[in-house]
């Protein structure tokens, strides 16, 4: 396993985002998610996984509700609000301009 | 197509963002409503996870312990996970604000001696302040209830520089029929009306107006019609529109009242309209009848005119185009109308431009008193921060951030002045209600005063000014100075900075000159009050009651069937027990008067002068209890066939005849008088009956005797008017027996205008009363401030100077002259405030000059007592502490160190 690659804040609300996109989780499972997701290569620390999430309901693009889990205990589950997934649209758009623009400097010469 | 998609995906946007923002505003707020569910989430969803964690990492092949150990590290702390949170829901800035908050809360309940005084001196200059300017609010700053209601003016004339307030009707129909600058323009007037026809007789309020005073107001009807042109024509169909609460008080608010029939004085009308329920004007009316502008050929009446400015016209603009037209009106005019000049004013300053001058004076008093309350609490605060530059000092030095202490000082002035403004708040409360029954009623807007949102919002607002005023200038001399220096003094004390020492010496002489601009306008209000008060009425007001009866032509076409009914009436009376003396008379005192003429001494004379005439019957004087100053009063001998009499009251007697006796001469012929018709004779003269009010001269007076008046045909010029009694009974009982007679004589007729004369006297000064008493009251509480400032300055001053008085006694130093050295700082500081207070006073005197009656804006008496009065105050002030420096003793001083 390769050591686990740096994360900046804004790439983290980008793939929680994303992650929630599929269907609405606790914040466990989204960290396992990102975790699944990016082969290991990603693991979001629990430090910051909150907060970034409190900060995004705060911001009205997560909904966060109390419910059982599937070992049937209270979890705080997130799920996408419109805005939340208008939000990820246009910040995968951003990011995938940036990606191909980055590529195309790598790439030359 | 698109369109629609494209309104369809815009208001989904907006109910996104909508939400987003609901969504977003609910999360920070339960940090303040819901802190207790929140911790607990926190812990809950911190549990979850690292549940979850630990049961992977047994999964894992990890024991129990370890896999939990594990999944809390991952955390880093699970403390700071929390922190992490709470930062995320703007929890922290609250947290270090309460923490600031019960800080400030004990250290100023520590020094509950010093947190009373600064919150009782606040809530006395917030309250003031809130009070004046709740009544500035509801009077002046309201705009009026009309649509576009800045466009209404009032139109009038003004003859040698007089604003008459009325417009002949010359003048009104040359200006209806040419002016440009108004879209509408309208006559209206105040009406009374006795309904009949529904029970006992009763008297309502109304409104007359021309068919364009609906535009002129931008106001339509509920339902129905207003007026149209050909209603307001001489024998035009008589029509009335309804106010909305009279519709639905008499009419049960029924909507088939359209085209009923009502009787008004004995007139038929059929109800054509129904105004909505918010509008009043002119105040009160409950109808409003078509107005009939009056025409008579050599005569001009006088009209209440108003008009709508055309958009984009001035009130300027539109006076110039009247005065163009002025020498068309003179030429339809004699030579006693003619030359006046045509005045226009916004209605808002018709209605209420009398009250702005004493208001705005009330203000600026407050606002003085409100700044000497500030000045005294910065000084108090000044003095409070010296003695708290060691705990600056050290927190500054153990790493606290400077805009830490500062907002922490903030945080305390803000306590103090909020709880200021709190109980501030109770002044208005009490005051506003006072004010109410002590204005007079005519104030339009009286019934508007009220503490609402706008009030309150000020009340918040100079709170938070004062907390700034006060609170920041110590809060950045206290943190600047509060350095090193401090620290090293290292002494139990340390003594106040030269320059917080100048600044606080300079407060105290700003209150102290403040405080002598509010004592010196209050002697100049005392003494006008006093003079207004002194002066001899005319007349004896106890135990006289009257009631002012206007007969309808419609009932009473003649004066046979007038003179009818008031003899039934005063028969009645006069045989009531307790009734002494019954009159009639055309008017009477303090009921202003009906009747005025232009007068010359001798004809030719064109030096002309306003004497009212008043019709009285033979038992008027000894009703009123006249004063009597040469001759006899007029009496039973003044009958038909008798010498015509007349009675002069003294400054009638000294337009005509000055400097001689009055009495047996004849009053001079006018020019206009064509008639061979004897002229009367004075056979007394009385002292000048007040008229409009007792802080209002008298207009010269003429009374005659109703019983020589020549029988005419002019129902106008009836017997109408005031029925006075002088009866040792209780208001209740003589309006009973008024309201008897009156039914005996007509069940049809109400009884109206009813009075008690000693009521009227007080009312009539009720105004003048109240703005003296309110700004004494300011005057007394800024003397009491300023003083309690300069005692503190100089108590502080002997403090600091310990021991330099103790080395000077222990080297001799006499009591007295120990006592002259602070004596003499005190007052070094209130002369200079004297001198600034009275070149101030004088500055501003002449602001003040319209509200003083009978005394000059420089009165010499005001401004000598008021600084006289300061400067005793003062020395007492500076004597207490003076007193203690003297009993220093020079061995405790010395050892002090």
């Amino acid at each position: 396993m390769d050591t686990p690659v740096a994360m900046r804040q804004g790439t983290l609300d980008m793939l929680i985002l994303k992650a929630l996109s599929l269907e609405p989780m606790h914040g466990w499972l989204i960290a396992e998610r990102i975790k699944q997701f990016s082969k290991d290569a990603l693991d979001v620390p629990q430090g910051s996984l909150y907060p970034a999430l409190h900060r995004l309901e705060g911001r009205g693009l997560l909904l966060a509700e109390w419910r059982a889990s599937d070992d049937n205990r209270r979890a705080k589950y997130y799920k996408l609000t419109a805005a939340g997934r208008r939000d990820l649209a246009t910040e995968r758009a951003e990011w995938e301009r940036f990606m191909t623009a980055v590529q195309l400097v790598m790439k030359a010469g | 197509m698109g369109a629609i998609h494209d309104g369809g995906a815009a208001r989904d946007e907006g109910w996104l963002n909508m939400m987003r923002l609901l969504r977003a505003i609910w999360f920070r707020l339960r940090s303040i409503f819901q802190p207790a569910t929140l911790k607990a989430e926190f812990d809950d969803e911190l549990n979850f996870h690292v549940d979850r964690e630990t049961q992977e990492n047994i999964k894992r092949g990890m024991n129990a312990e370890d896999a939990r150990r594990t999944a809390l590290a991952q955390f880093g702390g699970v403390e700071r996970f929390k922190e992490g949170l709470r930062d995320e829901h703007g929890v922290r800035w609250l947290d270090d604000l309460s923490a600031d908050v019960r800080h400030g809360v004990r250290l100023l309940r520590k020094n509950s001696l010093f947190s009373a005084t600064v919150v009782v001196t606040l809530a006395l200059g917030i309250g003031a302040t809130s009070t004046i300017f709740a009544i500035v609010n509801g009077v002046l700053l309201r705009p009026l209830p009309y649509p576009s209601a800045d466009r209404i003016v009032s139109l009038s004339e003004s003859s040698n520089g007089k604003d008459q307030t009325s417009t002949g009707d010359v003048a009104y129909r040359r200006w209806k029929e040419s002016a440009r600058s108004f879209s509408a323009l309208s006559v209206y007037g105040t009406s009374i009306a006795v309904m009949t026809g529904q029970g006992e007789p009763v008297e309502v309020k109304g409104g007359a107006a021309t068919a364009d005073f609906f535009s002129v107001m931008s106001t339509r009807v509920a339902f129905g019609r207003t007026f149209e042109p050909a209603e307001t024509v001489t024998s035009g169909p008589r029509v009335v529109i309804l106010s909305h609460d009279f519709w639905r008080n008499t009419f049960g608010a029924d909507s088939g009242v359209l085209n009923r029939t009502i009787v008004m004085n004995g007139v038929s009308r059929r109800v054509i309209g129904v105004m909505p329920a918010s509008f009043d004007f002119p105040q009160n009316s409950q109808y409003w009848v078509p107005l009939i502008v009056p025409h008579a050929p050599g005569f001009e009446y006088y009209l209440t005119v108003l008009g709508r400015l055309r958009d984009g016209v001035t009130a300027d603009e539109a006076m110039r185009e009247l005065k163009s037209l002025s020498p068309g009106v003179d030429s339809l005019r004699n030579e006693y109308t003619k030359s006046k000049t045509p005045v226009v004013m916004s209605l808002h300053e018709r209605l209420f431009g009398s009250v702005r001058k004493p208001l705005s004076i009330l203000l600026g008093a407050v606002g003085v008193l409100m700044l000497i309350a500030c000045a005294n609490v910065a000084n108090l605060t000044l003095a409070r921060s010296a003695t708290r530059q060691r705990e600056f000092a050290v927190r500054l030095a153990l790493g606290a951030g400077r805009w830490r202490l500062i907002r922490q000082l903030l945080v305390e002035s803000s306590i103090l002045a909020l709880l200021g403004g709190a109980v501030g708040l109770t002044i208005p409360m009490f005051l506003i209600g006072a004010f109410v029954k002590l204005s007079p009623s005519s104030v339009a807007g009286v019934s508007d005063i009220r503490i609402d949102g706008t009030v309150l919002a000020f009340t918040l607002f100079m709170s938070v000014c004062a907390a700034l005023l006060f609170g920041l200038a110590p809060a950045l001399t206290g943190v600047r100075s509060g350095t090193s220096s401090a620290l090293a003094a290292g002494s139990a004390r340390v003594s106040a900075t030269r320059s917080q020492r100048t600044v606080r010496a300079s407060l105290v002489v700003f209150e102290v000159s403040a405080a002598l601009i509010l004592l010196t306008g209050a002697a100049l209000l005392s003494k006008s009050f006093a003079r207004a008060m002194a002066v001899a009425p005319g007349f004896v007001a106890d135990n006289v009651f009257g009631a002012g009866i206007y007969l309808r032509a419609a009932r009473y076409p003649d004066d046979a069937t007038k003179r009818h009914f008031y003899d039934q009436v005063l028969a009645e009376l006069r045989s009531a027990p307790g009734v002494e003396v019954v009159s009639l008379s055309s008017t009477g005192p303090l009921r202003g008067f009906q009747n005025t003429q232009k007068m010359s001494r001798a004809a030719g004379d064109l030096n002309k002068m306003d004497i009212a005439f008043t019709a009285v019957d033979s038992t008027y004087a000894r009703a009123v209890r006249l004063d009597l100053r040469a001759g006899r009063f007029l009496d039973a001998t003044d009958v038909l066939g008798a010498p015509r009499a007349a009675m002069l009251t003294v400054s009638a007697a000294n337009y005509f005849f000055p400097g001689q006796n009055a009495v047996g001469k004849s009053l001079p012929r006018q020019e206009n008088d064509r008639s061979n018709s004897v002229l009367p004779i004075v056979v007394g003269v009385v002292a000048d009956v007040a008229q409009r009010s007792l802080d209002v001269k008298p207009v010269p007076q003429i009374f005659l005797a109703t019983a020589q008046r020549e029988p005419t045909a002019d129902i106008n010029a009836g017997v109408d008017g005031q029925i006075i009694v002088r009866a040792a009974l209780n208001p209740v009982a003589v309006r009973a027996l008024f309201k008897q007679a009156i039914q005996h004589a007509d069940p049809q007729q109400p009884l109206t205008n009813f009075y008690s004369l000693t009521e009227d006297v007080a009312k009539s000064i009720a105004p003048r009363r109240f703005n003296s008493l309110l700004i004494n009251a300011f005057a007394g509480l800024a003397l009491l401030l300023a003083m309690v400032g300069l005692y503190g300055l100089m108590a502080h001053s002997v403090i600091a100077r310990t021991h330099e008085l103790g080395i000077r006694i222990a080297l001799g130093a006499q009591t007295d002259s120990v006592l002259q050295l602070v004596l003499r700082q005190g007052f070094t500081l209130v002369a200079l405030g004297i001198v600034v207070g009275v070149a101030l006073s004088f500055a501003l005197s002449q602001t003040v000059a319209s509200l003083l009656y009978d005394v000059p804006a420089q009165d010499p008496i005001a401004f000598i007592g008021a600084p006289v009065v300061l400067a005793v105050v003062a020395l007492l002030a500076c004597y207490i502490p003076a007193r203690r420096a003297t009993q220093i003793s020079p061995i405790a001083a010395l050892r002090q160190d």
